[in-house]
């Protein structure tokens, strides 16, 4: 396995704050699959900062109300 | 499973199937490799098609749209290392026919190993897709 990288995100609670958005249904909305979200949620892929800002704009928060850096 | 990933574990089938085709003919019938090659080629391209066919008739959403950008990573990286299996290949193929100027054997060597660098790309797409990237 890779290294994970050091970012976290709250994309899972912030999906399920909104109605419980399927993941299917935010890949579609911010123009990823399925599988990259779940990719994103379980901190294995770190999206592109198109994508990151997508989801934060999708949510109404900021990006860093998303997404965390971790460690040094 | 992902689209991307079924279709690299179909296209990974056919690839080994066509290529078992392709050593059934050369190693147990003795068909010399021009020969060989054809229905090798004709076996690949058709089989392909008809598995992207059916793949895409039981997906079409997802065969409609484009690969996204972890897709396209895995498929970069993917590429990336399927291309230091056929480099080995060649190099292989051409360091043999230096030693026994035998064209024959060097196109079989070559082919070979562009069917294991195919394989070698499909299974690092599915690797990668699994483990994300």
């Amino acid at each position: 396995m890779g290294k994970r990288p050091p970012i976290t995100n709250r994309v899972r609670e912030l999906r399920e704050a909104h109605d419980t958005m399927s993941q299917a249904a935010l890949g579609e909305a911010v123009g990823v699959t399925r599988q990259t979200i779940i990719a994103i949620e379980q901190g294995r892929y770190s999206p592109s900062l198109e994508t990151a800002f997508r989801i934060a704009r999708l949510f109404g928060v900021g990006l860093e109300d998303v997404f965390g850096w971790e460690g040094e | 499973m992902s689209f991307r990933e079924k279709s690299a574990w179909v296209m990974a089938a056919v690839l080994l199937a066509v290529g078992a085709f392709y050593v059934k003919l050369v190693a147990v019938d003795g068909v010399p490799p021009q020969a060989a090659a054809i229905p090798f080629v004709l076996f690949s391209v058709v089989l392909s098609v008809v598995a992207q066919i059916v793949l895409a008739i039981a997906s079409p959403k997802e065969a409609a749209s484009p690969a996204d950008e972890r897709e396209r990573l895995v498929i970069d990286k993917a590429g990336h290392f399927s291309s230091y299996v056929l480099a080995v290949g060649v190099l292989t193929g051409l360091g043999h026919f230096m030693l026994s100027a035998d064209g024959g054997r060097m196109f079989h060597i070559v082919l070979t190993c562009l069917i294991l660098s195919q394989l070698a790309e499909y299974g690092a797409q599915i690797f990668l897709l699994r483990r994300s990237v």
